[in-house]
């Protein structure tokens, strides 16, 4: 999958499983402290809980599940990073879960790469590319894609 | 010639037994002739008495009889009366011819009077029977009660038809009515009749009757008409019953007629005037015969009772006098004998009183020749033999013991013990002499010893001052360690304290560091979320997008300032988390270092009070050492003492050698004894010379010669003490000396 755009961008960088991701800043609602979680039954491993969300019910999604990774307990730097996306044409509100956000950055776009094809831990369909910021890469995931492709 | 006591005492005793017997025979005698007098005046006199107290007694006995006699009515106590008169008669007769037989020849010849008077008392007596006997009254009395009334009750029984039918039948005629009338009356005059009779028979004289009789002729004349007067009325039938009745009456005026005769007898009056006048006269002059005799009897009597006492009395006199005389010749006796007696045993008294204080020089002689004079010469005899014994005492006393006793017999206790006394004396005068010269031997020895003690104890006292001084040094130092070990106690004890105090002010640490952390851990949070906020700003900046730039700076400078803060709390949490730790092991040390300080605190203590204690016994120790010194003086001077009582001892073995000397045991004795004293003498004056004789204490010790001063008892009493050692030696080198080399 080729990069579509190549503009930089502001970008909310988080720590997920030991990798950083970026999230588009300008999709990010709020960030919150980990708040009290209810589980839906029968519903989908990544959205299995809810949460309250100044009065209005939120799913929350643990994007670890969609990239294979372990799921570790809460600690004092988890985050529930809350943000609205665009699906089927309608923009939802949904809480993603953080081991830990770092900061907001702007991201320029020549850094950005293609995600290569081989030698990847993850679905290169989830992830729109790869960034770099000093001698770390940071992942750029599609947000979009995680809950509509299953 | 020799009279015995024996025989002065039976001899006396003899005499007055046999004056008691006269005596004793004098009394019998009188007393028979007493007796006789006595029994005649039992016999005789009295009975004479009593058989003329009989007669007048008997003649008023006659005389009741007699008025019993007249006052009698009936005919048979009349008999009985006149029976008991001449029953006593016969007994005066009787007792007349009994004193007649007790009577002298004066009492014979009143007797023979007192029978004629009552011969006359006799006759005039029965005069007054035979009128007695008659008793005219009482026959009188005893026709009209008894015959006489009979006689009345037939006659008025024959009247009854006449009179019933008036008063029982209711149609009596006017006739028979007055012939009850008529016979009424007549009985009425016939009863007063009756009356008139029974009156004369009541009085007793002469005159009376006859005036008591003068109505009843005319009554018996009235009655008589009245009968005649009846007939006149009387029908046939009535004149039988009539005629009856005085047939009846005519046999009443029978009687009345012995009655009127007895009636004017009045026997017994007379008989009365004859007792109370003839008879009475005799029978008094009979009374006064007889009380003459009982009156003769008496005086009788009173005369043999004079004759009586007067035998009595020569009795009484002549007894006192034979009895006086036996109790003279008695005492004469006795205060003889007893003065004999008491004269020799106050002499032989006297001697054994003289013998008793010891005077043996006396002799008794008596004059008598008795039992007394046997018991004086005994005396004397024994007085002799003491003198003998004393003679021996005596040379003994003179200290010479070379005489010889001799007991006199084998019961001799006293002579036989001054043998032994002697034997005895002479063994202890030798003995005593040995004894006293081995007593100035040792009395020398303990002298040398005496002084060998004084200097001994000196040396001791000097070392007991030592041994106080060192004593004395130890218990300042032992003071000084209780000091130092209670300052020591005093600070553990302290330290202890603080220790404590340390602990709980870590432990206060702990807990403030406690505190800390909690309140880091809330910076903590609130940098966490500062940095949330911060992001949160950040994020909205970029959103502003250019309009924001200025906003995400100070949001990333904010964020920036929460991160360092963070850091800094995390690192004031585990610096002050390991503080925690660091002052916990601190408290824990502390803690366990408290009981050891205790620990040492309290043997600190211990050693204190120990320290204390060894002080107390080292003042004990010091006491006893000073006390020991004390002793120790002491024992000097006493040895210091006894080395003067010694010499003492020494002159008074020498008196005692003299004084024995003065007894004589034997011949060559006595030459000894004059050698002894005067070498003695000597001894006690040249105690050098006498000293290498004897064991000195000085011959243990061949290095110093020892020397005592020649004159013990005075250096003892002066001042210098102790021995003195002269180490040079005063006279000069001796054998002893020889077997060392000098320097």
């Amino acid at each position: 999958m080729a990069v579509t755009e190549t503009r930089s961008f502001e970008a909310l960088t988080l720590g997920l499983g030991g990798e950083i991701f970026a999230i588009d800043a300008n999709s990010v609602h709020e960030i919150l402290d980990i708040v009290p979680q209810t589980e839906v039954p029968g519903a989908p491993p990544l959205v299995s809980h809810l949460i309250n969300v100044r009065g209005k019910v939120v799913p929350l999604a643990d994007l670890r599940i969609r990239f294979g990774m372990d799921r570790t307990p809460p600690t004092i730097d988890t985050r529930i990073v809350v943000v609205e996306i665009e699906l089927d044409e309608e923009p939802t509100v949904v809480g993603l879960l953080a081991d830990k956000v770092h900061e907001v950055t702007s991201i320029s776009g020549a850094s950005i790469e293609d995600t290569p094809d081989i030698g990847m831990r993850w679905n290169p369909d989830l992830i729109k590319g790869i960034g770099k910021r000093g001698d770390d890469f940071i992942v750029i995931p599609d947000i979009v894609r995680i809950f509509t492709t299953h | 010639m020799r009279i015995s006591i024996k025989a002065k005492i039976v001899a006396a005793f003899g005499t007055v037994i046999l004056l008691s017997a006269a005596t004793a025979g004098i009394a019998l005698n009188g007393l028979s002739d007493l007796n006789e007098k006595i029994e005649k005046l039992v016999d005789v006199s009295a009975q004479r008495i009593n058989v003329a107290r009989q007669m007048p007694t008997l003649v008023y006995l006659i005389q009741r009889e007699e008025k019993n006699f007249l006052l009698s009515s009936s005919e048979e106590d009349m008999e009985r009366f006149d029976k008991g008169m001449l029953t006593r008669r016969e007994e005066l007769k009787g007792v007349l011819e009994q004193y007649r037989r007790v009577a002298d020849a004066d009492g014979i010849r009143k007797a023979a009077q007192v029978e004629a008077l009552l011969t006359e008392f006799t006759n005039s007596q029965d005069k007054v029977r035979s009128i007695g006997r008659v008793h005219s009254n009482g026959k009188g009395a005893e026709l009209l009660s008894g015959t006489g009334n009979d006689i009345v009750n037939a006659a008025q029984e024959a009247l009854r038809p006449l009179l019933d039918r008036v008063e029982n039948g209711s149609q009596a005629s006017a006739e028979q009515v007055a012939i009850a009338h008529l016979v009424r009356r007549m009985t009425t005059d016939w009863m007063t009749a009756r009356v008139v009779v029974r009156n004369a028979l009541l009085v007793s004289d002469d005159a009376s009757t006859e005036s008591a009789l003068k109505p009843l002729p005319d009554l018996l004349k009235r009655i008589a008409q009245q009968q005649e007067q009846i007939r006149a009325l009387l029908t046939a039938d009535d004149i039988r019953v009539f005629s009856t009745f005085l047939e009846r009456y005519q046999a009443y005026l029978r009687t009345t007629d012995d009655v009127v005769a007895l009636a004017r007898k009045n026997t017994e009056v007379k008989a009365l005037a004859l007792s109370i006048g003839e008879v009475r006269a005799s029978a008094s002059k009979l009374g006064q015969a007889a009380n003459e005799l009982v009156s003769d009897a008496e005086k009788g009597m009173a005369a043999d009772k004079h004759a009586a006492e007067a035998t009595y009395a020569q009795i009484r006199t002549i007894t006192i006098s034979a009895v006086a005389l036996a109790l003279l010749v008695a005492i004469a006796a006795g205060a003889y004998i007893a003065i004999s007696i008491a004269r020799g045993l106050g002499k032989a008294v006297g001697l054994a009183d003289a013998v008793a204080v010891g005077d043996l020089g006396r002799k008794v002689e008596v004059s008598s020749d008795d039992e007394i004079k046997d018991l004086v010469t005994a005396l004397n005899s024994m007085t002799a033999n003491l003198r003998a014994t004393a003679d021996v005492a005596e040379e003994i006393s003179r200290g010479n013991l070379t005489v010889q006793a001799r007991p006199l017999s084998d019961k001799d206790t006293l002579g036989m013990a001054l043998e032994t006394m002697l034997e005895k004396l002479r063994g202890v005068v030798t003995d005593a002499l040995s004894a006293s010269d081995n007593v100035a031997a040792g009395s020398q020895q303990l002298s040398a010893s005496s002084e060998e003690l004084s200097q001994g104890s000196t040396e001791q006292a000097s070392a007991a001052e030592e041994a106080s001084a060192s004593m004395e040094e130890m218990a300042a130092n032992i003071k000084q360690n209780a000091e130092n070990a209670t300052q020591t106690e005093k600070i553990a004890r302290q330290s202890s304290k603080d220790a404590q105090a340390s602990g709980e002010a870590v432990n206060k640490a702990v807990q403030a560091m406690q505190t800390i952390a909690e309140k880091i851990s809330i910076v903590q949070e609130i940098a966490r979320q500062t940095d949330l906020l911060a992001l949160n700003a950040a994020v909205e900046a970029a959103r502003a997008g250019e309009h924001g730039r200025g906003f995400a700076v100070v949001a990333s400078e904010v964020r920036k300032l929460a991160e360092r803060s963070q850091g800094a709390a995390a690192e004031i949490s585990s610096l002050s988390a390991e503080s925690t730790k660091i002052a916990q092991e601190a408290g824990q040390m502390l803690s366990r270092l408290v009981p050891d300080i205790r620990k040492t605190a309290e043997l600190v203590e211990e050693i204190s009070a120990a320290c204390r204690e060894q002080d107390i016994g080292a003042e004990q120790i010091n006491q006893a050492i000073q006390q020991l010194d004390k002793v120790t003086q002491q024992n000097s001077s006493a040895s210091e003492q006894m080395a003067a009582t010694s010499e003492e001892l020494s002159s008074m073995a020498t008196q005692l050698q003299e004084t024995i000397s003065y007894f004589t045991v034997e011949e060559k004795a006595t030459a000894r004894a004059a050698v002894r004293t005067s070498s003695s003498h000597a001894a006690s004056h040249t105690a050098p010379q006498a000293a290498p004789a004897r064991p000195a204490p000085a011959a243990r010790r061949p290095a110093a010669v020892i020397t005592l001063s020649p004159k013990p008892a005075a250096k003892l009493n002066g001042k210098d003490r102790g021995v003195k050692i002269a180490l040079e030696g005063g006279n000069g080198p001796d054998d002893v000396d020889a077997r060392y080399t000098a320097f």
